[in-house]
């Protein structure tokens, strides 16, 4: 067994510059010519054991042994002289140019002092022939579907002359179809000798594709297994640390009055892409309207248009009886009622260097009783923040730790604290669960839930379909800035249904879809 | 967190240690003496010259030293006070503007053109103690805060970088207000370009006569106190805070950022824009300058000094007229010259916003106060599973 580990990763330590302890005493081994998954909650350390593998991140202690030698990887660049390729969360492609192009970059073929195209089309042509992941070369990477864009950036590390694929939640991004032949793929490149690290938090995905898992859990490993002798009952009691049930209980909607109408909504993105092409629908007193879809579909500009961040261009929002004029702002949605828990906690959720108090407050420092006369009343606010802490269970000492000392988890409970106390009748959460431990989630979900059993309207935004079929009364699909379908009845679908129409193989004419 | 607070007075103690010791070693080697002698009595002789000069330089703004020995250094005292008075008024100015992130480095021309402006009212509404004072500090403040807006409503409007409006307008200030001293409020009997006195009534009053120490020191530690209250305690500071901190938060929170820029910026300019005015009311009793005295760039250092805290900038201020009035004296008594502060300010200043230095001290101590944290966590189970 010992000669044929390809990589030993020894009592690894990471401590984060803000004091957040990701990885305590770590110790991977991995087989050569296997697909070992790295599984864990989200915040459990994975993502960055492996930027360290990948010389992103350096370790504050702890050895590396790549095929027999120890070694140091001080960058990425040394990581791709020992043979070593990551596939990030977030791609890395540059959008205007071509598939073959962004395969290259760094690399290319010279003619003279320019670049010799034709060689470039050959040898990407050859090289996707070869490990069996056909690729549209000529097309330009913004134009290609996610699943492409993944394989794309599999073809640039295999280019580059990788043995160890490491990749970073892969499946997060994909549609169920997708994600079944990124599983071909990833099966034919160990036949040709690769091996690969798998990086996830779904339970099935391992069962059907892994060899052997390493199972984290805040920051350590809990243990090493053969995925044959492993359920996934047990995966999951490791994992988390106890027994989970994850499903949520709850009643048949009881929908009453329209909270929000949306009427022939269109815009177009700085980029000539008309993202919205004349969305409507409404959103009912007690109930959570799920939108499903591939990122990028939309949904993006019809989050931000209904909360005043971005103008529309064409089209009429309702709410709470309230017709939005056309040039609004935020204050002006938020007046109106309108709760917003955003996609991206760090760039608009919260301010980083600013208080958990601070953070609840921004929506309604000037209202009794946290001021009067324009004078802040410190006391009642750090008294609710604390109040907030114990409500939404932040893991933290006191609401006057800054935002940037949390970890995702607890950052996203504090958004959601102030977003569900704000009485709006309508909340829209866009990805709310994104990037968070499962506890946390499980809590998001719950409260999302009970924010529709007081009447109160939801809009989930969610590209998690085991989520939004949990959690959702009714979903609506949009695909290419277009609503294709709407289910009625969630209980009767599944998540291969939602992906056919999200990829646009399957649409419901206007009769199918019925009332929206 | 608590690692990080510390570590920032840590890493400013370092920085000013740092400095003082690249002080000494260029008064060392100013020092040394030209003469052909021995390499060794040489450098004793730079040794104790450099001493002497250091002893001029760090003690002389509180101790007037004698052949019998040391006493206090009455006005040395005051020059240390009255010079830190303009330069905490910046201060104040330039960590509003920053807190809110806007890198409006107008405060030297606000306080100039505020300057040159109150003076026509100095010189020309009657003397009535308080009243007349009062007038004119308030016209001093409206000019600044009037020529604030300029840059303010070109960022909150037209998206022009403040840096290079405020930066650019400087100038313009400096000119203007020459042009209005020059052409209406000349002393023409003069043998400088001076304007005419103010009205005995108008200026502050005195603490010492003999020395001018005037109640400046009580204006601008006023001042502190009420931009500590505003930045800190009412809702307006907390939107600027939110502001500087996340621009897009604050807009989904609600809050009319280009709205709270513009105001940030102009009520920055009424205070920067008093500046200039106080020393000239407490301390000259006319307008004299002929070069712009460099008080709003002083602001600069002393916000970065004082982490834009207005608590801290009285300190910041008092520590960098006290060098100052220190190097004074020492080009006083020796034959070294005192522009050797700007080389003691700028290695602070690089030290000090130098992110990566003793950025591996800091994460040592970090690793530990985490590590030590780390036995507190309940234990995961670790094991072999099968
Ligand atoms: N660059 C960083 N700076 C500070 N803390 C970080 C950084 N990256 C991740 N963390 C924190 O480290 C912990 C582990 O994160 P990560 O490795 O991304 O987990 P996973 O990939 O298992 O979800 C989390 O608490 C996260 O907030
Ligand atoms: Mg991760």
């Amino acid at each position: 067994m010992a000669d044929n580990c390809i990589l030993e990763m020894k009592n690894i330590w990471k401590i984060y510059p803000n004091g957040v302890v990701a990885n305590k005493d770590m110790n991977l081994k991995v087989n050569k010519g296997e697909i070992h998954a790295l599984l864990g909650e989200n915040g459990a350390g994975k993502s960055t054991l492996m930027k360290i593998l990948f010389g992103i991140e350096q370790p504050t202690k702890g050895e590396i042994i790549y095929e027999g030698r120890q070694v140091d990887i001080s960058s990425p660049h040394k990581a791709i002289e020992y043979g070593i390729g990551m596939v990030h969360q977030h791609f890395m492609l540059v959008p205007s140019l071509t598939v073959a192009e962004n395969i290259i970059l760094g690399m290319e073929p010279k003619k003279g002092l320019s670049i010799d195209i034709d060689q470039a089309y050959r040898f990407v042509q050859e090289q996707s022939d070869l490990f069996g992941l056909p690729v549209p070369s000529k097309e330009k990477v913004k134009d290609i579907s996610v699943g492409m864009k993944q394989r794309v950036e599999i073809i640039k590390t295999l280019v580059r002359g990788a043995n160890l694929i490491i990749l970073d939640e892969p499946t997060a991004v994909l549609t169920p179809q997708e994600t079944v032949d990124l599983f071909n793929a990833l099966k034919n490149l160990t036949e040709k000798g690769k091996t690969i690290i798998f990086i996830t938090h779904k339970l099935n995905e391992v069962k059907e594709i892994a060899d052997r898992i390493t199972v984290t859990r805040r920051g350590r490993v809990v243990g090493t297994a053969d995925v044959k002798d492993i359920s996934e009952i047990e995966m999951s009691k490791m994992m988390v640390g106890r027994d989970v049930d994850i499903r949520i209980e709850k009643e048949p909607a009881q929908s009453g009055e329209k909270l929000m109408e949306i009427n022939d909504l269109e815009f177009t993105r700085t980029d000539g892409v008309k993202s919205l092409k004349g969305i409507s629908f409404s959103l009912r007193e007690g109930e959570i309207l799920g939108v499903a879809g591939v990122e990028g579909n939309g949904q993006t500009e019809l989050v931000q248009i209904i909360t005043g961040i971005i103008p529309r261009e064409k089209g009429r929002i309702k709410l709470n009886q309230v017709e939005l004029p056309k040039i609004t702002d935020p204050g002006f949605c938020r007046d109106a009622g309108l709760s917003h828990i955003p996609s991206d906690r760090m760039e608009r959720g919260v301010a980083a260097d600013s208080t958990i108090a601070e953070n609840i407050i921004s929506d309604r420092f000037k209202k009794v009783p946290f001021s009067k006369n324009g004078v802040i009343k410190w006391k009642e606010v750090y008294g609710f923040g604390e109040e907030m802490i114990k409500e939404f269970d932040i893991r933290t000492d006191s609401a006057r730790t800054e935002i940037k000392m949390l970890s995702g988890g607890n950052i996203q409970k504090v958004v959601v604290a102030r977003e569900f106390t704000a009485h709006s009748k309508i909340t829209i959460a866009d990805q709310p669960t994104r990037g968070i431990d499962v506890a946390a989630a499980d809590f998001i979900r719950r409260r999302l839930v009970k924010e529709r059993e007081n009447n109160l309207g939801v809009l989930l935004v969610s590209a998690d379909l085991t989520e939004l079929l949990e959690v959702a009364d009714r979903i609506i699909v949009l695909f290419k800035g277009e609503i294709v379908a709407h289910f009625k009845e969630v209980k009767q679908i599944n998540e291969t249904v939602l992906g056919e129409y999200m990829l646009g193989i399957k649409r419901m004419s206007s009769e199918e879809m019925g009332d929206l | 967190m608590k690692a990080d607070k510390r570590f920032t007075l840590y890493r400013i103690g370092i920085s000013v240690g740092i400095a003082l010791l690249i002080g000494y070693i260029i008064v060392f080697i100013a020092s040394v003496p030209s003469t052909d002698i021995a390499f060794m009595k040489k450098m004793k002789e730079a040794f104790d010259s450099a001493n002497e000069a250091y002893k001029y330089f760090l003690t002389g703004a509180l101790v007037r030293w004698r052949f019998t020995g040391a006493a206090f250094n009455q006005s040395g005292f005051i020059q240390w006070i009255n010079e830190a008075v303009p330069i905490i008024i910046t201060g104040l100015a330039v960590s509003m503007v920053f807190t809110a992130k806007q890198f409006n480095i107008g405060a030297e021309g606000q306080m100039f053109l505020g300057a040159a402006v109150a003076t026509a009212v100095a010189i020309y509404f009657p003397g009535i103690p308080f009243i007349s004072t009062l007038l004119v500090i308030l016209t001093a403040m409206a000019v600044g805060a009037g020529f604030a807006s300029i840059p303010g409503f070109m960022k909150a409007k037209l998206k022009a970088s403040e840096m290079v409006t405020s930066l650019m307008l400087n100038y313009v200030a400096f000119f203007m207000g020459l042009f209005i001293i020059k052409t209406f409020l000349r002393d023409t009997e003069a043998g400088s370009l001076v304007s005419l006195e103010f009205q005995q009534q108008t200026m502050l009053p005195l603490l010492n006569e003999r020395y001018r120490w005037h109640i400046g020191i009580f204006i601008a530690l006023g001042m502190t106190v009420l931009v500590w209250f505003i930045m800190k305690k009412t809702t307006w500071g907390y939107k600027v805070k939110l502001i500087g901190d996340n621009i897009k938060f604050a807009e989904y929170s609600g809050i009319n950022s280009s709205k709270m820029v513009f105001q940030v910026q102009v009520a920055a300019g009424a205070v920067a824009g008093s500046a200039g005015i106080i020393e000239l009311l407490g301390y000259h009793g006319r307008f004299l300058w002929l070069y712009s005295p460099g008080y709003g760039w002083d602001g600069i250092i002393i916000a970065t000094l004082a982490r834009n805290n207005p608590l801290f900038v009285p300190l910041a201020a008092l520590f960098l007229s006290y060098i100052r009035v220190g190097a004074k004296i020492m080009g006083r008594y020796t034959n070294i010259a005192p522009e050797i502060v700007a080389i003691l300010q700028a290695v602070i200043i690089l030290l000090v916003t130098a992110e990566a230095f003793l950025a591996k001290w800091k994460q040592r101590s970090i690793n530990k106060e985490a590590t030590q944290s780390e036995t507190n966590d309940t234990p995961v189970q670790v094991g072999e599973v099968r």
